[in-house]
C-alpha cells in the first residue's frame, strides 16, 4: 500500500529577531531549527500519536504538512505526488483538515454554527444548493441537534464546540484530519465522548488522522502508531502497544513513568525525570536529550545518534536504547531514581 | 482541635444578570493539620469556588451561607479587618495560573520581599535569605540569578514553583493548590507532584488539593471529597475512593479515566447527559438525571449523607451504611 502522507528529512527554521531586526541587520542572523530531519510516513486510515512536551514541535510540524507553516528542507509527498507550490499546498488541503485546539476560540464569535460549518466548502468553491440542509446533515452526523445551525460558538459547552469542530473539520470529506490537542482542557467523560465520535467517523469515512498531544492517557487507546518527538526531531516511532509496552528510547520511557497512576496503591515515589525541556535556541550537543537523560554516556554529550531501525516497524534516535529485558528496564528505574533525587 | 478546618453546611451563590447560580450547596468538609486532602470533580462542580471561600476570595457577586471554623475562628461572619490579617498570614492559595500570583512589571525577588510584609521582625537582606532558602527548598537551582527575573521569563513549571515558594513564605497554616498541575507537562507535573510530597514531611500545617485529574488526587492525598454540581457525593479516605467507591457519580468518573485501563479500549467510557442547571438545581439528588440506577425517592428526596465507616460518607438514596 502506497502511503497517504509521507515527510521525508522536514526542516523549518526561525532566525531570530524578527523580520524588523533582519532588515536592519546586514549580518544574516543566525537561525534556529524549530523542526529537524523529521521522517514520518501516514497509512490511508491509520490513526498516529505525535506526542511530547510542549516546546518540542507538534504544532509546527502539523502546520508545516498543511503548508501554513514553509520548510526549510526535505519533502513531503501526499497520495504519491510532491508538494511543493503554494498551489500543490492548496489542492493538499482540499483533501486534509485541521482541527484545532480551542474550536470556539478558532471560530469566529460573530457567525452562527451553519455559517461556520458550510463556510469552508464555499471558499473551496464545491456548489452547495441548500447550505442550511447541508450544515443540517452535519450536525446530525456528529450527534448535535439541527436546530444549532442558528447558535453562536459561546453558547455552546465544551463537548458541543469540540463536536462542532469535528463537523467541520471532516465536512470536506478529508483523506487526512490533522487535530491539535482534540481534547484538551476536557473533562474525561467528555473527551471520550468527543474521541469515540471521531473513531466512529473515521470507520465510517475512512480518513487517517494524526493526533497532536501530550495525553499519553489518551493517546494509548486511540492511535495505531505513535511518534515521539523532542526538541524539534522524532525520538521514537513504532505501533502504540509496542511502544508502551517496551519504548526503545530513555525519553520515551521516563513520559511514561511520569504520568500519574490513578491508583493509591500504586504510588511512585522517584522522578523519571528532572529538569525541562531546554529552548531550541540552546540546543544541547549529541543528543539533545542527553542534559536530562538517566541513561546518559560520555558519548551521548559529543555525537548526535542518528535515527535508525530498532526492530520491525520501530525507529529510534538513541545510540543506546533500551532493549526489553528485566535487567535494563532494573537499571533504568535505577539510574532514574539517582537523578531525580 | 486548633489548627484544624471545617466548612459546615456551606454554600456560595453567585448573583448575575442570567440568575442565581448556586454554585455550592450545604458543603461539609473538615481538615486537620498535617493532612493532604484532595477535592476531585469536573469542570464546573465548584471546586474553585470552594477553595475560594475558603480563602477569603471570592468576588464581590458571591453570597456566602453557612460557616468555616479555622482555628476555632468563623471566617463567614468575621470583620473585614481581621478577615484580611489572617488570609495574609494564615492561608495561602496558589492557582492554576501562577501568572496570576505576580505582578508582570516588578521582578520576582522584589515580589517575594512583598509578601514578607507580616515579617516586621526581619530585615530586606535577612527577607531576601528566606527567599534564597525557600526557592532552594522548592527546587530551584540558581536562586540569586532567578530573583532577577520577571515572571515573564519563567516557563511554567518554574512560575509554579516560585507560586509555591511565595505561598510558603507566608508561613500559611494552610496550603491551597488549585489545579496545580493542569497547565503542565507530564514530566513538569510528575515534578510539582514530587514537590509538594516532600513539602508535606516538613509542614505541618493543612494542604489541600484540587484537581480534576484522578491520577494527581491518587498520587497526593490521604483523604479526598468528590464533588459533583456543587455538592460533595462521596467522601473518604483515598484508599476507600479508589478501591471502594459507593456513589454512582464517584464510580462512573473512575470507570472514564483512560489511564485506568493499560489495553486499548475500543470505545473510551463516558458519562451520558449533561450537568444540571445551577441557576435551577433539581429537587431531589443532584446526580438523579445520570445515574445508572435511580431508585423512587431520587428524583424529589434530597439524598441522606449515608456514614459507611469512620470517615467514608457517600450521599445517596442507593447505598447502606
Ligand atoms: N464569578 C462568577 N460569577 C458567576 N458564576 C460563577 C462565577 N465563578 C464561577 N461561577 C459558576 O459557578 C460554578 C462552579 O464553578 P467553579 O467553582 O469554577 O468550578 P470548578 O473549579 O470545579 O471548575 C460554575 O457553574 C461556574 O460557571
Ligand atoms: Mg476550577
Amino acid at each position: 500500500m502506497t502511503p497517504l502522507l509521507e515527510i521525508e528529512e522536514l526542516a523549518v527554521t526561525f532566525a531570530r529577531g524578527g523580520l524588523i531586526n533582519r532588515l536592519l541587520n546586514p549580518l544574516p542572523l543566525p537561525s534556529f531549527n524549530i523542526l529537524d530531519g523529521v521522517t514520518l510516513s501516514v497509512m490511508p486510515g491509520e490513526t498516529i500519536g505525535l506526542v511530547g512536551e510542549s516546546g518540542s514541535g507538534k504544532t509546527t510540524l502539523a502546520r508545516t504538512i498543511l503548508g501554513l507553516v514553509r520548510a526549510a528542507a526535505g519533502q513531503i509527498v501526499f497520495e504519491g505526488r510532491d508538494v511543493v507550490t503554494q498551489a500543490d499546498f492548496r489542492a493538499m488541503r482540499r483533501k486534509s483538515s485541521m482541527m484545532f485546539q480551542d474550536p470556539v476560540a478558532s471560530l469566529s464569535p460573530r457567525l452562527r454554527i451553519g455559517t461556520l460549518l458550510t463556510e469552508p466548502q464555499i471558499i473551496q468553491g464545491r456548489p452547495m444548493p441548500d447550505r442550511r440542509a447541508a450544515a443540517k446533515a452535519l450536525l446530525a452526523q456528529v450527534g448535535l441537534p439541527a436546530s444549532f445551525v442558528d447558535r453562536f460558538p459561546h453558547e455552546l459547552s465544551g463537548g458541543q464546540a469540540r463536536r462542532v469542530g469535528v463537523a467541520r473539520a471532516l465536512a470536506m470529506k478529508p483523506n487526512l484530519l490533522l487535530a491539535d490537542e482534540p481534547t484538551a482542557g476536557l473533562d474525561v467523560s467528555v473527551q471520550g465522548d468527543v474521541l469515540n465520535l471521531v473513531g466512529e467517523l473515521q470507520r465510517e469515512q475512512g480518513f487517517a488522522a494524526m493526533i497532536v498531544t501530550h495525553n499519553l492517557a489518551m493517546i494509548r487507546h486511540v492511535s495505531d502508531r505513535l511518534a515521539i518527538m523532542y526538541l524539534g526531531r522524532l525520538v521514537e516511532t513504532g505501533p502504540t502497544q509496542e511502544v508502551f509496552a517496551a519504548p526503545k528510547h530513555p525519553y520515551t520511557a521516563t513520559l511514561i513513568r511520569s504520568e500519574p497512576v490513578p491508583d493509591p496503591r500504586q504510588r511512585s515515589y522517584h522522578l523519571a525525570v528532572s529538569g525541562e525541556i531546554p529552548s531550541v535556541f540552546r540546543r544541547p550537543s549529541g543528543c539533545e536529550f542527553h542534559t536530562r537523560c538517566p541513561l546518559v554516556q560520555p558519548r551521548c554529550r559529543l555525537e548526535p545518534p542518528a535515527y535508525r531501525r530498532a526492530g520491525a516497524n520501530r525507529m529510534v534516535r538513541c545510540h543506546y536504547p533500551l532493549e526489553t529485558c528485566d535487567q535494563e528496564k532494573e537499571d533504568f528505574a535505577r539510574a532514574s531514581e539517582n537523578k531525580g533525587n | 482541635m486548633t489548627g484544624s478546618l471545617a466548612a459546615r453546611d456551606l454554600s456560595v451563590r453567585y448573583e448575575t444578570l442570567h440568575g442565581s447560580v448556586q454554585a455550592l450547596r450545604h458543603v461539609d468538609i473538615e481538615a486537620h493539620p498535617g493532612e493532604v486532602i484532595g477535592i476531585v470533580g469536573e469542570s464546573g462542580c465548584g471546586k474553585s469556588t470552594l477553595v475560594t471561600a475558603l480563602a477569603n476570595l471570592l468576588p464581590a457577586n458571591a453570597r456566602v451561607e453557612g460557616s468555616i471554623v479555622y482555628h476555632g475562628v468563623d471566617l463567614v461572619n468575621l470583620d473585614a479587618h481581621r478577615r484580611r490579617l489572617l488570609r495574609g498570614d494564615e492561608i495561602a492559595l496558589v492557582s492554576q495560573d501562577p501568572m496570576t500570583a505576580f505582578n508582570p512589571v516588578l521582578t520576582i525577588g522584589d515580589q517575594l520581599v512583598d509578601f514578607q510584609h507580616h515579617r516586621k521582625d526581619l530585615d530586606r537582606s535577612q527577607k531576601k535569605a528566606r527567599i534564597a532558602a525557600m526557592l532552594t527548598r522548592v527546587g530551584i537551582s540558581d536562586a540569586e540569578q532567578r530573583m532577577k527575573s520577571y515572571p515573564h521569563e519563567l516557563s511554567g513549571g518554574m512560575r509554579q514553583r516560585m507560586a509555591i515558594a511565595a505561598a510558603l513564605l507566608t508561613d500559611p497554616g494552610l496550603l491551597i493548590a488549585d489545579e496545580p498541575t493542569t497547565a503542565l507537562d507530564v514530566t513538569m507535573e510528575a515534578q510539582i507532584i514530587h514537590l509538594l510530597r516532600e513539602l508535606r514531611r516538613e509542614y505541618n500545617g493543612i494542604i489541600i488539593v484540587v484537581s480534576h485529574h484522578l491520577g494527581v488526587i491518587a498520587e497526593l492525598c490521604d483523604r479526598v471529597y468528590v464533588m459533583y454540581a456543587g455538592e460533595v457525593v462521596e467522601g473518604g479516605e483515598v484508599d476507600a475512593i479508589f478501591h471502594d467507591a459507593h456513589h454512582p457519580y464517584t464510580r462512573a468518573l473512575l470507570a472514564c479515566d483512560p489511564a485506568r485501563f493499560p489495553d486499548r479500549l475500543e470505545r473510551l467510557p463516558t458519562i451520558p447527559g449533561t450537568l444540571p442547571n445551577l441557576t435551577e438545581p433539581p429537587a431531589g439528588c443532584i446526580y438523579a438525571s445520570r445515574c445508572e440506577r435511580t431508585l423512587e425517592p431520587c428524583r424529589n428526596v434530597v439524598p441522606p449523607c449515608v456514614k459507611l465507616s469512620a470517615c467514608h460518607i457517600a450521599r445517596c438514596h442507593g447505598v447502606c451504611g
